[in-house]
Order: C-alpha cells, then structure tokens, then sequence
C-alpha cells in the first residue's frame, strides 16, 4: 500500500495552496448559508487558473467516493 | 446488450469518472488523456460562459460539465474505434482483481486519513460524507458555530486530499 500522496509529499506549493483553496471551496459551497459573493468570488478563483478547476474536480471526486462509501 | 442498456452504463461510469474509464479513453485516444486534461476542457468551456453568477449549484454544474466532456470524448472514442464495445461491456461488468485492489487501497488510505485528523475534525467529516447532515445541524449537534463547521470540513477536505493518492 502506497503510504500518502506523492505529490504532496514532493511539496509542490502550487499544488498544496490550490489544493488548500479547493478544500475551503468545496466546504464553503455545501454550507446552505453560502452567500451570492460567495459564490462569485469561488468562480472568480475557479476561472483563474485550469489548476483551480483540476483540483476542485479531484477533490468533489475524492469526497464523493468517500461519501459512497460506509465511512 | 442493447445500445441503450450500454450507453447507460457508460454514462454512469463517465459519471464516476473512475480509472477505468480513463484507461479505457486512454486507449482510444490520441495523446495522453488525463484529469487535467479534462479540466483544462472544462476550463476552456467555464471561459466561454458569460453568466456564471447566475448558477445556483456551481459544485453540481461543474461535475456535470466535467461528466458531459467525458461522455463527449466516450462518443469520440466510439467513433473512431467501433470494435471496442466487446471491451468496455467487460470493463463495465467486471469487477477484476485490479478495481478491488485498488478499492481496498482506497478504502485503507480513507481510514488512515480519517485516524490521523483530530477528533472534531473526524466528527464534521463523518456527519457531512456519511450522514449528510446540512452545516447548520452539525453545528447544533456538535455545539459549535457555522463558522467552526466551514472550518473543520476544510481541514478534513485538505487533509483527505494530501492523504488519498488518485488515479
């Protein structure tokens, strides 16, 4: 078994801050109390980089196998 | 089976987005196709839209995008190579011994990753993958604030992500 992320653990910075960014995204988003400016300001950093959008897609996918999953 | 039973199925695995699906595109198509090849697509297309503001559900609208460009590239995939259906049908059906293995490695890093976060953070985690629980009823079940909610989950989100190797 493969013990963590290579790419995290090779310490990419780019990587972990997007990485960090899409986390707080994908936590923001499912609050029902997320706000209109909220929701721009997340397309805003999403339409900035194909990073942003590569990572958001990684983790939605990764929170989503383990939602289906009995945790 | 019927077209219509498999391009269901495929539907559903582009849905998924697994590995599989991606080996299999791989195959098909010219070039390296990858996750970030799928998101630099996306992106292109998020470019092109005018009134993102106006999206109720960015989270699902995205996902759905991604899964349309992944059923696109599938049609591609079939057209110019017919003769796969034999192929994906096996894909589809079975659940060899490298999906399992790589089911259980998945399964193993999760539980790794969830041990290794601290204990509240575990718990926002659970009530949000497992339970489905909106923020506001963690937070009353918790007795934190919504602030505090937001605050776990990312912790959670970033620390699955650094711990959970993807395909």
């Amino acid at each position: 078994m493969q013990s963590g992320n290579e790419d995290f653990s090779r310490g990419d910075p780019t990587l972990q801050h997007a990485s960090q960014a899409a986390a707080h995204w994908l936590a923001t988003l499912s609050d029902e109390n997320c706000s209109d400016a909220e929701r721009r300001q997340f397309f805003e950093w999403l339409r900035s980089s194909t990073r942003h959008v590569d990572e958001f897609l990684s983790l939605s996918r990764l929170t989503r196998s383990a939602s289906n999953r009995a945790l | 089976m019927s077209p219509e039973g498999r391009s269901q199925r495929i539907a559903e695995w582009a849905r998924n987005w697994n590995a599989g699906l991606t080996r299999f595109l791989r195959r098909r198509l010219p070039g390296q196709i990858d996750a970030e090849d799928l998101a630099q697509e996306v992106f292109a297309r998020l470019l092109r839209i005018e009134k993102l503001d106006a999206i109720e559900e960015p989270q699902a609208y995205l996902y759905r995008m991604a899964s349309n460009v992944a059923a696109e590239w599938r049609m591609r995939a079939c057209y110019s190579k017919p003769h796969g259906s034999q192929e994906l049908d096996q894909l589809v059906a079975a659940t060899t011994p490298e999906s399992l293995l790589s089911e259980a490695q998945f399964g193993d890093q999760l539980n790794c990753a969830l041990q290794a976060m601290r204990p509240m953070v575990r718990a926002v985690i659970y009530l949000k993958l497992r339970d489905g629980m909106s923020h506001e009823e963690i937070a009353g079940h918790l007795g934190i604030t919504n602030r505090m909610v937001r605050r776990m989950l990312t912790a959670g989100y970033a620390q699955l992500r650094r711990s959970i190797v993807l395909d």
